[in-house]
């Protein structure tokens, strides 16, 4: 039986930039229907390993197949993407810059006026439509920038921090946007980002770089599981002192110290929670804030690149 | 790449190109320029000035007419402003869009570079008959109404034809600068040294010319005279004269195939040389 099929593969992806290597031997895969972090901190090589898969520099070595195509200019026939900021003609309306996009996406004239009204309604830019790029708000920008990569109907977005600069509420709206492409359109994401809790919310692979090097990959929640061989629990009891006397007797855990809002902080070794819960009413104390420290990608993101 | 999409881009490049003020200012001025060519015949034609013990209407009497009206408009469109606007908007065209990484927006699309350089060489193209076709329309009516229907159309209209030829050229040299040196003020400064660069070896090949009319120079050169020859005759290929070659509107000078040839030659180098370096560029 054939297995998912591939959106994007990259094999042994370098390029060097006089003696300094920005990405080294970069190895990756992206399945059909992913949503895809592609996470790493400033510096790391994410923006240069992006414009390598998209033909816009040169390779020193590797390959790169999109949907199984391996010359830049026909794989960028299924991509829609956003490199950094997206930059536009901005004396022309939002209109016309989509107008001229989709000559280069090859659409044709008839059909490009439905396609434009279809992404800027996507986007919720209709009645801005015809206002100057220029004059649009960074958040405007952006939603504009995602609106010229769905043109022609991408089955690969690549988004480069499509939230970078943007207010809570312009992130949350990309947020959501990329969200709904993904459920709703079926597009495969490709997204770089430095907000962790964001790209965990929505994505459900990652990959982390650092110095241009594949740190780790994976399914979100392997990676975090992977990373936290220990769980741990913070305890709450109006009676302190019976509390650390009762935890102290229990085997099965070990206390590790003071918690948020003068609970105590128990890594569980052999107990879980529910029976450590019973191990403290068995012995009188009445136990009322029991709160499990789940671990995000953010702790594995710094794990890993530290 | 097929026929089709190439018109698509050519299009779209035209719409973006018609619609920065630089462009549509430029249209303006060959308007201005056919203008004021109509308006100063019909002045002159009519001037009791005397030049040379004879008046500047007996001069023009004979040569006062629509399709000279045309050519006067023609000599002060290309007097250094519309050459000056071929080379800026090709450099904002191309050098102004790497600069404003617009460039990098259309390429991320399944598009060749070749087939982007040759979408804003044909918009370019499209600006440069514009201006001709504007001034044609204007120098024309202006100057029957003025001077009336008479005189060489077909030589002037071959002259207008030339030109659009001769600012193809220029602006596939500044294309070819612009992705060289990757800036507008760049590309603009580039492509006068260029030019200036050709004049200067002109005004080299014109002193070899005066040598080689001296009959000592001659005699010491002993066998090698033919070199000296050969080398004067190289002026009409040199790219000054390559961009002058609708020059021959004129009624004092020939048409030279030799400069038309050579800006065909010069043409063809600069697409080729500006598609190989933006195949191997890094955008942005």
């Amino acid at each position: 039986m054939a297995g998912p099929e591939v959106a994007l593969e990259v094999r042994n992806l370098t390029r060097t930039f006089g003696t300094r290597a920005a990405v080294r031997a970069l190895d990756l895969t992206v399945y059909a229907g992913d949503v895809y972090g592609f996470l790493g901190p400033n510096g790391a090589g994410k923006t240069t390993a992006i414009r390598c898969m998209l033909g816009l520099i040169r390779r020193t070595e590797g390959d790169v197949a999109i949907f199984g195509v391996r010359d830049p200019v026909a794989a960028r026939r299924a991509v829609g993407a956003i490199v950094e900021t997206p930059a536009f003609h901005d004396w022309m309306s939002g209109r016309d810059n989509l107008r001229i996009a989709c000559a280069y996406a090859g659409i044709s004239s008839a059909g490009a006026e439905t396609e434009i009204a279809r992404v800027l309604d996507r986007v919720g830019l209709t009645e801005r439509a015809r206002d100057r790029a220029g004059a649009y708000s960074l958040g405007m920008r952006q939603r504009l920038g995602i609106a010229r990569a769905l043109l022609g109907r991408p089955r690969l977005l690549i988004l480069d921090e499509p939230t970078n600069g943007l207010d809570p509420r312009g992130m949350r709206e990309v947020r959501d946007l990329v969200r709904s492409l993904a459920l709703h359109d079926q597009i495969t994401i490709f997204i770089s980002s430095h907000l962790l809790a964001e790209v965990q919310a929505i994505c459900n692979r990652v990959a982390i770089l650092q110095e241009g090097r594949l740190k780790a990959e994976g399914k979100v929640e392997d990676l975090i599981a992977s990373r936290q061989p220990r769980r741990f629990v913070e305890v709450g009891a109006a009676d302190a002192a019976g509390l650390a006397a009762a935890l102290s007797a229990i085997s099965g855990i070990e206390v590790i110290g003071p918690g948020e809002n003068g609970r105590t902080r128990v890594a569980l070794v052999e107990l879980d929670g529910a029976a450590l819960n019973r191990a403290l009413l068995d012995r009188g104390v009445g136990v009322d804030a029991l709160v499990p420290e789940t671990r995000s990608l953010e702790d594995v993101f710094l794990e890993v690149t530290t | 790449m097929t026929p089709t999409l190439l018109g698509a881009l050519w299009r779209a490049e035209t719409l973006k190109l018609f619609s920065r003020g630089s462009a549509r200012f430029g249209l303006g001025i060959a308007a201005l320029a056919s203008v004021a060519g109509v308006f100063a015949l019909w002045q002159l034609s009519g001037s009791q000035m005397v030049v040379n013990g004879a008046s500047v209407e007996s001069l023009l009497a004979e040569s006062a007419n629509a399709p000279a009206a045309l050519r006067w408009g023609l000599y002060l469109r290309n007097f250094f402003i519309l050459p000056a606007f071929v080379i800026l908007l090709s450099a904002q065209s191309l050098a102004g869009e790497l600069q404003a990484r617009t460039l990098r927006e259309e390429l991320l699309r399944p598009v060749p570079r070749w087939a982007m350089l040759v979408a804003k060489w044909g918009a370019l193209g499209a600006w440069i008959g514009a201006t001709l076709g504007v001034a044609w329309v204007i120098g024309a009516v202006g100057g029957m109404i003025l001077l009336g229907t008479g005189g060489p159309w077909a030589e002037v209209a071959l002259g207008y034809l030339a030109c659009f030829c001769c600012d193809l050229g220029l602006a596939a040299i500044s294309l070819a600068v612009a992705v060289l040196v990757h800036g507008v003020a760049g590309t603009v400064v580039g492509t006068f040294l260029f030019l200036v660069l050709g004049v200067f070896l002109g005004w080299g090949l014109l002193f070899l010319s005066w040598l080689a009319g001296i009959d000592a120079v001659r005699t010491s050169a002993g066998g090698l005279v033919w070199v000296l020859d050969w080398v004067v005759k190289a002026e009409p290929w040199l790219p000054p004269a390559a961009l002058r070659a609708w020059m021959g509107v004129s009624p004092a000078t020939d048409w030279i195939w030799q400069s038309f040839a050579s800006l065909a030659g010069i043409t063809s180098a600069a697409l080729a040389l500006a598609a190989r370096r933006l195949a191997g560029l890094d955008l942005p």
